[in-house]
């Protein structure tokens, strides 16, 4: 068989597929217990499972609202975010390399999105005992606790984390 | 094109920027968009319609959980592929807990024309390249099914397995050679 051959037989074959109409109910109600046919012992885990994700789904759903206040301008979101009750000491002058985008309040969390020389990097601020934030594939660079206030900083890339401190700390006191 | 593709990608931004701030109807709007993707890719990786279901939906659970975590400026689609393919992964590797190679071994120990393979050689040619993709190793289906289901490029492929594109390459081209040796064997027992 040649090589094109095979490739048009594949993708004849394994073709996209119109999902079922039961996938819809599943993640948006998360149901208590499937209604297909399911294996005796897998049942007690599937409805763990279920109802795991039901409480997820409802712990999401009414959460508090966020709000954003897109902007790169220091004082202006220490100020907004003071308003929501986060004391963050941004620098009013940070150096050229970092430029602030966009803060977040989302319920008792606030996120600071900047970029540290054209690199995503995010400062967030959180009650010490909440569970650390997880930024996908950013890599936490220093966390620590300040008045009360956890405080994350996680970067795109790690060898930004001296620069990416510049955002509240003068070069002298980063270490 | 690029006009339309650009609309596109800034609808899919605002859509994602409300999930992300609890917006249920927006959430519903993101599942309608991909559904039948994260499915079909579901279904040709694993091989199985009841599988598939519990994949897809918990790649929605995970994608309802997670869209926080989603920064504006990458490319969604990359991180939705990302989130499909460890959850196909993932789901491969507790299955081989429980069947550590018996797939593999079955496979290599039974001769064409024989018992349980002869069964499976009358089946339909369509079922039999399902199968033939669905028993490639993890890895190397994975890329087949974002190749030919998906229809990514290898760059895409790569970006989305965080890998090389010569990786890419190699694994599909090692996919073919097990396919087309699986499906020679496959018109042979039918001839």
């Amino acid at each position: 068989m040649l090589e094109h051959e095979l490739e048009a037989v594949l993708s004849r074959h394994l073709g996209r597929v119109k999902a079922p109409p039961e996938l819809k109910a599943a993640p948006l109600s998360a149901p208590a217990a499937p209604t297909r046919r399911v294996r005796h012992w897998r049942q007690p885990l599937a409805a763990g499972i279920a109802a795991a994700a039901a409480v997820t789904v409802f712990l999401v759903w009414h959460r508090p609202p966020s709000s954003d206040l897109l902007s790169t301008d220091p004082t202006q979101m220490a100020a907004w975010l003071k308003s929501r009750s986060f004391d963050v000491p941004l620098r009013s002058d940070p150096p050229s390399s970092i430029r602030l985008t966009r803060a977040r309040v989302i319920g008792t969390t606030a996120e600071i999105d900047y970029r540290v020389a054209g690199h995503a990097a995010v400062l967030t601020v959180s009650s010490p005992s909440e569970q650390a934030p997880d930024h996908g594939v950013y890599h936490v660079v220093r966390s620590h606790l300040v008045r009360g206030q956890l405080y994350t900083l996680s970067c795109a890339f790690p060898q930004d984390a001296h620069t990416a401190c510049l955002l509240c700390h003068m070069g002298a006191e980063v270490n | 094109m690029v006009l339309h593709e650009d609309a596109r990608e800034e609808s899919d931004v605002q859509i994602i920027e409300a999930c992300q701030q609890g917006d249920s109807d927006a959430f519903a709007c993101l599942f309608e968009q991909h559904r039948d993707k994260v499915y079909s890719i579901a279904l040709r990786f694993s091989g199985d319609p009841a599988t598939a279901l519990d994949l897809a939906q918990d790649v929605f659970v995970k994608l309802l959980t997670r869209i926080q975590d989603f920064r504006r400026g990458a490319r969604f689609e990359t991180w939705l592929y990302r989130v499909v393919v460890n959850a196909c992964l993932d789901h491969q590797k507790r299955k081989r807990r429980f069947l550590p190679f018996l797939e593999e071994a079955l496979d290599s120990v039974l001769p064409a024309g024989e018992t349980a393979l002869s069964d499976l050689l009358r089946e339909e040619a369509q079922d039999y390249v399902r199968e033939a993709v669905a028993k490639l190793p993890p890895r190397h289906r994975m890329v087949v099914v974002l190749r030919y289901t998906e229809d990514l490029s290898y760059e895409e492929i790569a970006d989305v397995l965080g890998c090389s594109r010569g990786t890419v390459a190699s694994r599909l081209n090692r996919a073919h050679k097990i396919l087309e040796r699986r499906l020679k064997r496959f018109g042979n027992a039918r001839a």
